[in-house]
């Protein structure tokens, strides 16, 4: 073994691991091994044995020790983005323009066609002709969409609306009827006489594909009825999610702390959202019972019921059972027992502890001529005239219990949070006067 | 620096632009896994998204106006033109498309030109242009990088892409680091600095004091880590059972209930799974022990309704119920699944052989072992792996005969030939020039460290092995990272002392249990934030294809390679 002061060290090459001689060669270091620490053999065997511990220790492993350590990185904000419209909208403005020019010209020619048109076949012919001049055929041998060669079976049509010429497969028909509907509503009267003998134009695809993006465009108003449902029920959702969840935690907290007066209200409050799940879940169900002839309204309107569903569960589970009557008031019974027992400690508190009862037992009456103020209203508490003490701090206390009173029946939990600071403060200020004072005992034989 | 939550920004952020209302999801087959991987379906449906559609030639003509079509897609041309066929037909009400990588001006011109009825309200560039499989791993789901050792074009766009858009997304604009010995990753750098000077205006970001690294490494360097079998739990039902997008197909297992026929293995919504992510096999084992009987006794408890009180109790906790119970379920059925394996392919005896090869542990009965486990008739994967591994880590002059005479016995035990085939693909993939005086002065260091560690005892022998890309973020870590072999793009940088962010790109793939490494690297340096990423996340088979197809016309032999 070498000395203590090697230990430092950093010893590489091939060292033998027991008495750290540098060999050179794994070959030597082995043999040297093998020769002179053949004695070892236990040292050799103890690493044999770790390796068959480590082996069953497969099943109880090492990196236990780092278990349910993560590293947190700190929140972050949305990556890069890169909007691209501005140039968008400037591509599309050039083209659009182009696009309304094309369709007011279709338009325009469809309706002079339209005007005066001959009932005979063949005067129908020169009538379209003489609107729209059509492209001399002669020196066209192929269709300028596909490109096929015209011959016997695939003959030369001309396009009634621009003149030029297609195969039967790049055309296509304008029924009659939809044509008077394209250019305006009144043409119905006629239709009934024309569309026995003239059935429809034939169109190229291009000015085809103008009417009809001309037509999609009227009916993209459209909204089916599942709209009608689907707005009901995220108001629904809505009213439950930003306005009635917040009031019911409200309330909810404040029965724990004891106020049995708010039970009613908090049962309303349940039942309210409890009716709303149920308005969400019958007209999702209503939506996924509608008429669907497609496959993704199917689709949409399973996944709209689905997400109700979770929603509805969601909601309505996550709304805790109300605490009953007689466990508020053991909650209350203690906290007033509890604030007794300080008052008690502190002082010989005994004109204030008459002004408690009276106070607690006057909850009922107000409870039932309640202040309805909405949020939205300017909200300022009345001060009650039965708050009277000589003492003005007592006094000054009496009119916040008061006001958080009011306060808490008009909702405004801002409020009560702020009034119950100011009275915490002046509890402390008058304990503190209370102790300074004790031999004046001026105050405290008033009452 | 959270991969997950930067995509889950993304899409939020495109649920909430186009206001309420009911929304439709048109995506590519890229995205739609980029989506799934960070999104529960139930999720996406809270944000009134109830539509799920992929942009192919033959989509549906439903027309819906009502809705409004959320369109995410990858910018590449054929998604262009057909962005382009649906605009010209509208299906929807309005269009608010998102690409997830930067777009050509013209490209833009082209989908402009085709937005007739003015449907467009919004096309921007959100850049979610990879799967975030975990907060620090990232994948891009290419199977195989390129052949003959060198690029696909196609591919190494895609990695450049799939780069820019994570560094986009997290705001980074880092030095590039490369690994000289591999022309691939030193192509790969300089295409993303192209674009890093091309973009400069979004590359224009607020940084720290300390800008971040990228380190672009190659498979090649290490091909010895995906061939081990790992033992961590993730990495384990990817090896065994491979994990794609997420999903675990069972579907091969007899009378399986239909129901867990394809499950979905995801941390962000299945906490059992997050929890043991990262523990071993003998841990899982016991987890799952407790979990049942947990279970059990919670289903008894279920059973004895006898007040109303408990009933109502029930129905209260049945979604909870429910839910846990299939989750065990499914944990429960992997777990069976792996421990048959392991049974069946005597994987025990061979990780430790393996172990000790990949660590040179007892190197001269190396050859022995083998003999002796394919002998005992292990599987013909693991037979051909280990001899993979000899030829791999065995560098003395006996060894080719040694190899020579492995190869042998497998051809002897009927081993199929497109295996041993792969012995040889391997030796030609390795990149690793060892000289004969470099070979032994690394050895003889590695070698005396086992000895002091051996003298400590062994952690596990089952896990010893330690990738080498561990101890390269180590060394960067440390600003210790040779700049002779990993050197920085532009020698206009200056290397700065100390390193904050660490992006670590593998092209090649990585693996769960690097990505295990850099988790637990991430938890024992809270200075740094490392995220690892790999052109796929590879298991050993799948790393083994990856093999065959980029040695596909090398002739290279063993001899060959070490001399060049």
């Amino acid at each position: 073994m070498t000395e203590a002061a090697e230990e430092n060290i950093v010893l590489e090459g091939f060292l033998c691991p027991i008495c750290k001689v540098d060999f050179g060669l794994d070959l030597k270091l082995f043999l040297h091994f093998q020769e002179v620490h053949s004695e070892d053999q236990d040292l050799v065997k103890s690493f044999k044995d770790l390796f068959g511990k480590a082996k069953e220790k497969i099943l109880k492993n090492d990196i236990g020790k780092k278990e349910d350590r993560h590293y947190v990185w700190e929140p972050q904000e949305i990556g890069e983005v890169n909007s691209h419209i501005q140039y968008f909208k400037h591509c599309r403005n050039k083209w659009v323009e182009h696009f309304v020019m094309e369709t007011n010209k279709t338009v325009v020619r469809l309706e002079k066609l339209l005007s005066n048109l001959p009932q005979d076949p063949n005067k129908r012919k020169t009538h379209e002709q003489t609107i729209v001049q059509w492209l001399d055929g002669t020196d066209v041998t192929r269709c300028p969409d596909c490109t096929k060669s015209f011959n016997i079976t695939r003959r030369q049509h001309h396009c009634r609306l621009c003149g030029s010429i297609v195969c039967h497969e790049c055309s296509c028909f304008l029924p009659l009827s939809k044509a008077y509907e394209t250019i305006n509503e009144t043409g119905k009267n006629q239709l009934s006489s024309i569309t026995q003998s003239s059935p429809s134009f034939r169109l190229c695809i291009h000015c085809g594909q103008v009417l009809e993006n001309r037509e999609q465009i009227k009916y993209r108003d459209h909204k089916p009825l599942m709209c009608d449902y689907y707005d009901k029920i995220i108001e629904c959702r809505n009213k439950i999610e930003n306005d009635l969840l917040i009031k019911f935690n409200q309330t909810y907290n404040l029965l724990k702390e004891g106020e049995s007066s708010y039970l009613t209200e908090a049962n309303k409050i349940r039942s309210d959202i409890v009716k709303l799940a149920e308005t969400i879940d019958a007209l999702s169900n209503r939506i996924m019972k509608l008429e669907n002839n497609t496959n993704s309204s199917k689709v949409t309107t399973k996944n709209i019921r689905l997400a109700m569903i979770q929603c509805v569960q969601s909601t309505v589970l996550a709304i805790p059972a109300l605490p009953s009557v007689k466990e508020i008031e053991e909650i209350a019974q203690k906290k007033r027992e509890a604030a007794e027992a300080r008052l008690r400690n502190g002082q010989d508190l005994n004109m204030d502890k008459s002004k408690i009862s009276p106070s607690v037992s006057k909850r009922h009456n107000i409870q039932k001529n309640e202040i309805k103020l909405r949020l939205e209203d300017g909200w300022s508490p009345v001060t009650n005239a039965n708050v009277n003490s000589d003492n003005p701090v007592v006094e000054q206390m009496n009119i916040i219990k008061n006001y958080i009173k009011q306060a808490k029946e008009a909702y405004r939990f801002d409020e009560v949070a702020s009034l119950e600071r100011n009275l915490q403060e002046l509890n402390e200020e008058y304990f503190k006067m209370q102790n300074n004072s004790g031999n004046m005992p001026g105050y405290s034989t008033k009452n | 620096m959270d991969l997950i939550q930067a995509i889950k920004l993304y899409i939020i952020k495109m649920t909430e632009d186009c206001g309420p209302g009911m929304k439709v999801l048109l995506m590519d087959k890229a995205t739609t896994s980029i989506v799934s991987a960070v999104f529960s379906q139930s999720e996406i449906l809270q944000r009134e998204v109830y539509l799920f559609e992929q942009l192919t030639s033959t989509s549906s003509s439903d027309s819906m106006y009502h809705m409004k079509c959320i369109t995410f897609l990858r910018p590449t041309s054929e998604n262009i033109s057909l962005l382009c066929k649906e605009l010209r037909n509208p299906r929807y009400g309005y269009y608010y498309i998102y690409f997830s990588n930067i777009i050509s001006k013209t490209d833009i011109k082209t989908i402009a030109e085709s937005d007739i009825q003015e449907v467009v309200r919004e096309v921007q560039e959100y850049y979610a242009d990879y799967l975030a499989v975990a907060p620090h791993l990232f994948s891009l789901n290419i199977p195989s990088c390129g052949q003959c050792l060198s690029w696909d074009p196609l591919q190494l766009t895609r990695c450049t892409q799939g780069i820019i858009s994570v560094l986009l997304s997290l705001k980074k604009n880092p030095l590039i680091r490369f690994q000289a010995s591999s022309k691939m990753s030193k192509q790969l750098a300089e295409k993303v600095k192209v674009i890093f000077s091309k973009e400069e205006n979004l590359f224009n970001l607020k940084q720290g004091d300390i800008q971040p690294q990228l380190l672009i490494l190659d498979r090649r360097e290490d091909p010895v880590t995906p061939l081990l079998m790992p033992w961590s739990y993730q990495a384990m039902v990817h090896e065994l059972l491979t994990i794609n997008n997420n999903q675990v197909d069972l579907s091969h297992i007899e009378d399986i209930k239909p129901d867990l026929k394809k499950v979905l293995l995801c941390a962000e919504q299945d906490d059992l799974y997050k929890q043991n992510i990262y523990k071993n096999f003998g841990e899982i084992g016991e987890i799952m022990k407790s979990l049942i009987d947990d279970f059990k006794s919670k289903a008894k408890n279920h059973q004895k309704l006898d007040t109303i009180s408990d009933m109502k109790a029930f129905v209260e906790n049945y979604p909870q119920f429910k839910k846990m119970s299939s989750t065990v379920a499914k944990h429960v059925i992997i777990m069976e699944q792996l421990s048959n394996y392991v049974t069946k392919k005597n994987l025990l005896e061979v990780s430790e052989l393996q172990q000790q090869i990949a660590c040179d542990i007892q190197s001269s009965q190396h050859t022995q072992k083998i003999k002796e486990l394919i002998e005992k008739g292990i599987p013909d994967e693991e037979a051909s792996k280990l001899v993979m591994l000899y030829a791999l880590k065995s560098f003395s002059k006996d060894s080719n005969r040694e190899l020579t005479s492995l190869i042998q016995i497998l051809k002897s035990k009927k081993v199929a030939e497109h295996w041993i085939e792969l012995v040889h693909d391997v030796m030609k993939y390795q990149s690793k020039i060892i000289l004969d005086n470099e070979n032994t002065l690394k050895n003889a260091k590695q070698i005396t460290k086992r000895f002091y560690k051996d003298l400590k005892g062994v952690d596990n022998i089952f896990t010893q092995h330690v990738p080498l890309m561990k101890e390269l973020v180590e060394d960067l870590i440390k600003s210790r990272l040779k700049e002779e072999q990993y050197p920085f793009l532009s020698d206009i940088n200056q290397p700065t002392k100390r390193v904050q962010d660490i992006i670590v790109f593998v092209i090649g793939g990585v693996t769960y249990e690097e990505s295990m490494a850099i988790y637990n690297m991430n938890i024992s340096n809270p200075q740094v934030r490392i995220i690892l990423g790999g052109s796929t996340v590879h298991n050993s088979s799948s790393f083994l294809n990856e093999v065959k197809l980029a040695t596909f016309g090398v002739i290279k032999s063993r001899g060959g390679s070490r001399k060049l």
